[in-house]
């Protein structure tokens, strides 16, 4: 058992010790480490924002995502710049202009909302692509993919595609970014962007046999869902792949 | 020497962040784009003295210092896997729905049936033919999916999980990296591990405690059970 001196004397070591040094200590786990990580930070944020004259709650807010995200990353081996105090003053400035920015952009969405837009119309204006998407959750992304026609069409498809093959075109088809669907294939995003243009090359190329053993209405369902699979440069400058 | 440095360090308690800015060749404004916020010598200085009038209304005994600590590590490492961190479950009456149910059955709302299945040392049992030991009040504003809560047996997880904590599962064998998910270990029963890597035919699984080595799982959806999505701590108050 360590006595209460020692643990003194090693508060006052941390305390002494370099960023870097602090970093080390941190990855190896050390609790006093960390709270030396905040104890060194976070008064010097605090004070920043009161001197620039932030909101008190939203800084706060502000101080401890940045202090947490920053610490996790440098921890992880991530590239630490040699300022680290400067740093962490301009990431939360640069995080509270971000929560700045989404709140306008939302009370625009509300003014808009309330000025005539009715029923699902409003409401998918209220929310965000994410939060339409998080409130699907991931086990039920790429359902209406598997519904009616398309079920069918994944049938006809038969076994020239994989289950991983699916669940790519399902993701796709659900408009989520090639950069997630590669971070959840556990793939680099280049990786991951270069399989899924293979994939969707394969599917187009098959697609004209599928769609000839299909009904008319059966086929218009298809292609409103193949629509999203067309290259990024065809579609709109808006749209995030 | 040390009067020395102290001397020189009341010196600077006095001066005035204004005059220091100006010793610096600076001037302090309420811009946060100034060229001063970002000047290490005038951000060191500031540092120490918010530092000091902090540590003078916050005393910390060493004791408290390390826990504070401990849960600045718990929710840095809960942002990164995207898991929240909650105080203790709270415990429920077992649902009338439920009392005819033989084995445990994942749900989708409602209280969230507990199983003291230890996940990280389950040898050879499987979680389904356990009976439910309690029910947990589901949080609030879940996204849909079907959940069971379980026990956590081990430390490899510290600091985001200890011995005795609860974990919310998500049903589904749609993973991704960076995450914590419950999975079956072919020879070690139920495991919960952060998803280190990714392949099309293998999960690696690492822990979070360093030293630990690392668990190649075959990627079968047979072999995950979950995501875990939230974890209620019993060291957070």
């Amino acid at each position: 058992m360590t006595s209460p001196r020692a643990h003194d004397q090693s508060r006052r070591a941390l305390r002494n010790l370099s960023d870097e040094a602090l970093i080390g200590a941190m990855r190896e786990g050390v609790a006093a480490a960390w709270q030396e990580f905040m104890t060194r930070f976070r008064p010097l944020l605090v004070r920043y924002g009161d001197r620039i004259g932030m909101d008190h709650a939203d800084w706060n807010v502000c101080v401890d995502t940045v202090l947490e995200e920053a610490a996790m990353r440098w921890v992880d081996g991530g590239n630490r710049p040699k300022n680290m105090a400067g740093y962490l003053l301009r990431a939360a400035t640069f995080h509270r202009r971000s929560m700045e920015r989404d709140a306008k952009r939302r009370a625009k969405r509300y003014a808009a909302a309330a000025g005539g837009e009715e029923g699902e119309g409003a409401v998918l204006s209220l929310c965000s692509e994410a939060s339409v998407r998080d409130s699907y959750g991931p086990a039920e992304i790429g359902q209406d993919c598997r519904r009616g026609a398309l079920e069918r069409f994944w049938s006809l498809l038969g076994e020239s595609l994989t289950d991983e093959e699916r669940s790519v075109l399902a993701r796709l088809g659900d408009g989520l970014p090639h950069r997630e669907i590669a971070a959840e294939l556990g793939l680099s995003y280049e990786t991951g962007r270069k399989r899924i243009q293979r994939l969707c090359a394969r599917v187009r190329a098959l697609v004209p046999q599928v769609l000839d053993r299909m009904n008319a209405t059966e086929r218009e369902q298809v292609e409103q869902f193949l629509k999203r699979l067309r290259p990024a440069q065809s579609r709109g400058a808006d749209d995030v792949v | 020497m040390s009067s020395d440095r102290s001397a020189a360090e009341a010196l600077l308690r006095e001066i005035d962040p204004e005059l220091l800015a100006e010793l610096l060749g600076r001037e302090l404004t309420r811009d946060p784009d100034h060229p001063i916020w970002s000047d290490e010598r005038f951000l060191f200085w500031l540092a120490s003295q918010a530092r000091e009038e902090y540590e003078r209304t916050n005393r910390l005994s060493d004791t408290e210092f390390r826990r504070c600590g401990a849960a600045f590590m718990a929710r840095a490492h809960a942002r990164k896997l995207r898991v929240a961190h909650g105080g203790p479950a709270v415990h429920v009456r077992e649902p009338v729905s439920a009392r005819e149910q033989g084995n445990p059955r994942p749900v989708r709302a409602g209280p969230v049936p507990m199983i003291e299945l230890g996940i990280a040392a389950g040898v050879g049992r499987e979680l389904w033919d356990e009976p439910v030991s309690s029910w947990v009040e589901m949080p609030p504003h879940m996204p849909p999916g079907e959940y069971v809560a379980l026990k956590i047996v081990g430390n490899s997880m510290a600091p985001l999980m200890h011995t005795g904590d609860t974990v919310l599962v998500r049903i589904g064998a749609d993973i991704r990296c960076d995450t914590v998910i419950v999975a079956r270990h072919p020879d070690d029963g139920y495991v919960c591990k952060r998803v280190r890597r990714l392949t099309r035919n293998v999960i690696e699984l690492s822990s979070l405690e360093p030293g630990r080595p690392i668990i190649r799982i075959p990627r079968t959806a047979e072999s995950i059970v979950g995501t875990v999505i939230l974890v209620w701590c019993r060291h957070r108050d």
